[in-house]
């Protein structure tokens, strides 16, 4: 696994945004009431917020990018490079953020691109944002993460559609001298790359009228092929074999453990796979907060959303110290050791047009 | 540490609600015996991978009928290393 520390960079402050809609899986009658209550028991979705037509993920983030830097007091002329992880993008070209620069009102001298990734995007965007971060150079910088997935479902498939929250989030990191280091690990498995994916619309299979026919599969299931297909067992696989270990490694690598780590954010991919990860694990409960309940799985913005609903305060964080992971599309799974001292984490926003 | 069916039954049935203690015997076709749904397979899944150390893979099941059959590909994945 390739492992990197980083010095001198700090989190400023985590802000998150999710639409107003709520849709309470209790109403997807597709599948039958006591199918409805063991999915929600197992898999820990009872209701996410779903984004309205027209609303898309770089407007979710921008309006967490906006709030942010004003509880922050972050002049936008101070930012100097803007990430955006997303598997939603605004345009197949150009990159989303460069289109954020001018809507945030970010410098022109501003550095701008976008990472394709979903599950993992949130910890691998918070490295590669903070390993940008030099004393003369790029010295503050906005890392957005997010997705609108309920665009990229068929409601004719019980093993996407009730899963899926649309979210997006906004993190600031700056320089900071003698900061506490954050610790990266990630990995990556592109043999698995078709447990979860979207078949047509890119260049390999360009999307054309045939691509938006809806097909029959086992299990009732019908989608088309611009929508997402989810080998659930083989991520579950993937997740509860690959998770434990990368997190072990990042607890040796900062000298602490379960027992000396205040919380872990893990990627709110379905409740009994983050479950058995934890218990793997045995880290407490109260250690490991949820919020696939509330908000489903949102992809990228799932670890921000988990911290916000819990943690979120107006408040600047006591000295705690984390672990975030995040695992699945790709395949990939990344984590990270990370404090939090004196970060800004804000409860969750509402998106208003 | 002895690998018992009685252990493994009784694991399952704490671990699924709608099993009745008691019902569950190793020739118990599971697909049958409980409200089968893919979101009880990962429930299955999560026990045995806690549990036991062990992952299963969508062809185990396929193959296994009954609990005696899990049972049996636990024993030989442990036994395997």
């Amino acid at each position: 696994m390739a492992d990197v520390k980083i010095n001198n960079t700090r989190i400023a402050g985590i802000a998150a945004c999710v639409p107003e809609n709520v849709d309470h899986i209790a109403d997807y009658t597709l599948i039958s009431e006591s199918e409805r209550a063991g999915f929600m028991k197992t898999v820990g979705v009872h209701e996410r917020r779903m984004v309205s037509k027209g609303v898309v993920t770089s407007d979710l983030c921008a309006q967490a990018a906006v709030h942010l830097m004003k509880k922050l007091e972050w002049d936008p002329s101070t930012i100097n490079a803007l990430v955006f992880v997303t598997q939603t993008s605004d345009y197949v070209i150009p990159s989303t953020s460069i289109i954020l620069q001018h809507r945030l009102g970010l410098p022109e001298s501003c550095m701008a691109f976008d990472m394709n990734l979903g599950c993992s995007g949130y910890v691998v965007g918070l490295q590669v944002a903070s390993s940008l971060i030099n004393p003369t150079g790029i010295r503050r910088v906005i890392f957005l993460a997010g997705d609108v997935s309920s665009i990229n479902m068929s409601y004719h498939d019980k093993s996407t559609y009730p899963l899926f929250g649309d979210a997006g989030s906004a993190t600031a990191i700056e320089y900071c001298e003698n900061a506490p280091e954050a610790i990266f690990s990630t990995g990556s498995d592109g043999k698995q790359f078709d447990a979860l994916y979207v078949k047509a619309g890119g260049t390999r299979h360009m999307a054309t009228a045939e691509s938006f026919e809806y097909k029959e599969y086992p299990g009732g299931i019908k989608r088309n092929d611009t929508q997402m297909i989810l080998d659930g067992l083989r991520v579950f696989n993937f997740s509860i074999t690959n998770v434990p270990p990368q997190i072990e490694n990042i607890l040796q690598l900062a000298s602490a453990s379960v027992e000396t780590t205040d919380m872990f954010f893990l990627h709110q991919a379905n409740r009994i796979m983050v479950e058995t990860i934890r218990k793997k694990l045995r880290i407490e409960p109260e250690k490991c907060p949820y919020s696939i309940d509330l908000f489903g799985n949102t992809s990228s913005a799932s670890i921000p959303i988990t911290m916000c609903h819990s943690i979120g305060t107006n408040k600047i964080q006591p000295s705690i110290n984390v672990v975030l992971s995040g695992f699945g599309i790709g395949l990939s799974w990344a984590s990270a050791w990370i404090s939090l001292k004196n970060a800004l984490i804000l409860p969750i926003v509402e998106y208003h047009e | 540490m002895e690998l018992l069916i009685s252990d493994f039954i009784s694991r399952i049935e704490s671990e699924f609600d709608d099993v009745v203690p008691g019902s569950v015997k190793p020739e118990t076709k599971f697909r049958d015996h409980f409200d089968w749904t893919s979101v009880n397979a990962l429930v299955l899944f999560s026990m045995i991978n806690v549990e036991y150390g062990i992952t299963l893979t969508a062809e185990d099941l396929q193959k296994s009928a009954t609990i005696q059959d899990l049972f049996n590909i636990i024993s030989l994945k442990i036994a395997n290393g």
